[in-house]
């Protein structure tokens, strides 16, 4: 595997071999340890001296199923800390197959220089003046650019947020159908993309440099005993393509923890509405697309398409926490709406939790009314044009409950929570105040559990220590470069004694089970170690306060646990 | 007793009637569980069935309250 190094300042590449020191990591293990060590934590995140670092996982490149995922790194300028966000489509497995372990761009043009950086099939790299895509969106973009350079290639590109520097701003991701509505979404790593004056990556997806199996044998038959696991699961075989992830709409209501009404109500009266059940009968009524595919070597098939009422496209992929951000935290409960920011995030380029929650935290302020339906599109077009209002909305819900006084900001680190209230399911809670990320529904979810009466959702007993696993687990899984519902499935009966053959058959190594669990706690602890150096300390592992001082209706509750009891989490 | 049932997700196609948004009344003897309304659906455990009633889960030894409305839909992660 290769690395490539970029200077923006200097408008230099280097192609070098990946460094034995991080062979055999990949993904969120690659970037957070890399960053660790080179980037100068106190660095402002938007300038020089910060990296931002595209790294594929373990399986990228590989005939292993759901393997397209790609870890981008860097200090986020919406937590102050160490930020990974990684995105599917299919711009993870182009990487691998090029050969290419991690893009790392440094340095920072002059103000107003725009670049694009281009892929070759020999995995070399080059620089092409960007200045034409300036403040474009990101459907035009990919559009133009597959017309220039062939629409065989997967892109990774920024919109108008990204340029504007806006802390939520995303990376898109070009899917299956070549359309970037594919999002790392979270901690403005958008921005650092355009601090970097790079509007966009180009990868060819027909690279045939991929560094070939150890074990090819071994390699196919335990891929293939893995893939037989995850069809047999009722969640991967046949909930999520059947519904999605919007298929937690019914269960999370149920339970009494779906955040609404910017996080007063924790039953949303109009859920029905906008239910994954709903969502997949309007889907085929209006002749869109349940079960679609919309990464790479998908098997599991949870993305879907929207159209409008005359049949014509308006948003892909439809997600459970974009329907909580733009539907339940805002009181509204019309898919359309919903499917109409959706759109407008990914083509602006934004994460649409955050962005949610900042509308919600607007309404809770009475900037507009809950379930106003035209508010959110209206906002969202200050935030494109880059106005005052629009770069406040833009920056979050922190920045908004700080223009407007309002401390009901249901964020950690600055960043939004995701579908679940803390109060409603307490461990949740615990992973949104002590993950390394800020709050994130992606590094150590607790539901499954709640759901599985493994743990019940209200009561403190187990919540701590199953928190820190789950997260040292996301660590880990978030480094294979396989999505996140594919690796829920190592927890059936010898399925980590299959995921250790595939490792060993990939790499040549001779890892044990355990050696996953201590790779988590690896990546876990220079993430900390580098968030300690930035600044922060346990007083960012905090809820806001208003989680432990309003009790959420129906169960009447508030977050329960002490400030000593989180700082613990991470005592490994 | 009489509890209202609504199954939501795959459950709710592989048992249409009791899909609908108004749900179906059923009656079961006094004393029923969670587990034994499971049995009465013919739900089996590969299903992955989960049970809410009054916002909160139940495990299969809940008892049922007469009048209630039952979810059942599946377990699920988070991603």
């Amino acid at each position: 595997m290769n690395f490539i190094r970029v200077n923006m300042n200097t408008k230099t590449i280097k192609v070098e071999a990946m460094p034995d020191e991080y062979k055999g990591i990949g993904g969120r293990g690659l970037t957070s340890i890399m960053i660790n060590k080179e980037v100068p934590a106190s660095c402002d995140s938007l300038g020089p001296d910060n990296k931002l670092i595209f790294a594929t996982g373990m399986f990228c490149g590989t005939n292993m199923f759901n393997s397209s995922r790609v870890s981008i790194g860097a200090k986020s300028p919406l937590t102050g800390g160490i930020k990974e966000a990684n995105v599917g489509g299919t711009s993870g497995g182009a990487l691998g197959k090029l050969g290419i372990g991690a893009i790392i761009v440094d340095g920072k043009p002059k103000a107003g220089d725009l670049s694009i950086l281009k892929l070759d099939l020999e995995g070399n790299a080059e620089l092409i003046d960007a200045s034409e895509y300036k403040g474009m969106r990101t459907y035009a973009l990919v559009e133009k650019l597959h017309a220039k350079y062939g629409d065989k290639n997967a892109v990774l590109c920024i919109g108008p947020a990204g340029e504007y520097m806006m802390k939520s701003a995303s990376i898109q991701g070009s899917d299956t159908d070549k359309r970037p509505c594919r999002a790392a979404a979270r901690g403005g790593i958008g921005a650092v993309m355009g601090s970097k004056g790079l509007k966009a990556v180009i990868i060819p997806q027909n690279g045939k440099k991929a560094d070939p199996l150890v074990d090819k044998e071994t390699f196919n038959e335990a891929t293939k005993a893995f893939a037989a696991l995850v069809k047999a699961n009722p969640f991967e075989g046949e909930l999520l393509p059947a519904f999605g992830t919007p298929a937690l709409v019914a269960p999370v209501n149920l339970m009494g923890a779906f955040p609404c009404y910017n996080a007063t109500k924790s039953e949303f009266e109009g859920w029905q509405k906008i239910s994954g059940e709903a969502l997949a009968n309007t889907i085929k009524e209006r002749g869109g697309q349940t079960g679609h595919v919309g990464c790479s070597q998908c098997i599991i098939r949870c993305s879907n398409v929207f159209n409008d009422k005359n049949g014509k496209y308006v948003s892909s992929s439809i997600e459970y926490e974009t329907v909580w951000a733009m539907g339940g935290m805002c009181g509204i409960d019309d898919l359309d709406v919903i499917a109409r920011m959706d759109f407008l995030c990914d083509d602006i380029g934004l994460d649409t939790m955050n962005t949610g929650v900042a509308i919600a935290v607007a309404m809770d302020s009475g900037y507009r009314k809950f379930g106003d339906k035209n508010a959110p599109i209206e906002i969202m077009d200050e935030i494109a044009k880059g106005t005052e209002m629009g770069r406040i909305f833009g920056d979050g819900p922190s920045a908004v409950g700080k223009h407007f006084n309002n401390p009901r900001v249901a964020a950690v680190k600055n960043q939004s929570i995701a579908a679940y209230d803390p109060r409603g399911m307490i461990g949740n809670g615990v992973t949104f105040a002590t993950s390394t990320m800020g709050a994130d529904h992606t590094a150590g979810n607790m539901v499954a559990m709640y759901l599985g009466h493994i743990l019940d959702p209200l009561k403190k007993e187990g919540q701590l220590e199953n928190s820190r696993e789950n997260q040292i687990f996301c660590a880990m899984a978030d480094s294979m470069g396989l999505c996140l519902f594919a690796m829920y499935s190592i927890a059936a009966p010898d399925a980590k004694e299959m995921f250790i053959r595939l490792i060993n058959a990939r790499l040549g190594t001779s890892w044990k089970v355990e050696d996953l669990r201590n790779l988590g706690v690896r990546i876990l602890k220079a993430e900390k170690e580098f968030n300690k150096k930035a600044g922060l300390t346990a007083k960012d592992d905090r809820l806001p306060e208003f989680f432990m001082k309003e009790p959420l209706p129906p169960h009447n509750v508030v977050f329960p646990f002490t400030d000593a009891e989180l700082d613990g989490v991470h005592n490994f | 007793m009489k509890v209202r049932v609504q199954l939501f997700g795959v459950l709710g196609r592989k048992l249409p009637p009791y899909s609908s948004a108004e749900g179906v009344e059923i009656v079961m003897p006094d004393g029923s569980t969670a587990g034994d309304l499971l049995e009465f659906l013919k739900i089996p455990d590969a299903w992955a069935p989960a049970i809410a009633m009054h916002s909160r889960l139940l495990r299969p030894e809940d008892m049922l309250t007469d009048g209630a409305d039952i979810r059942i839909f599946q377990s699920v992660h988070g991603g």
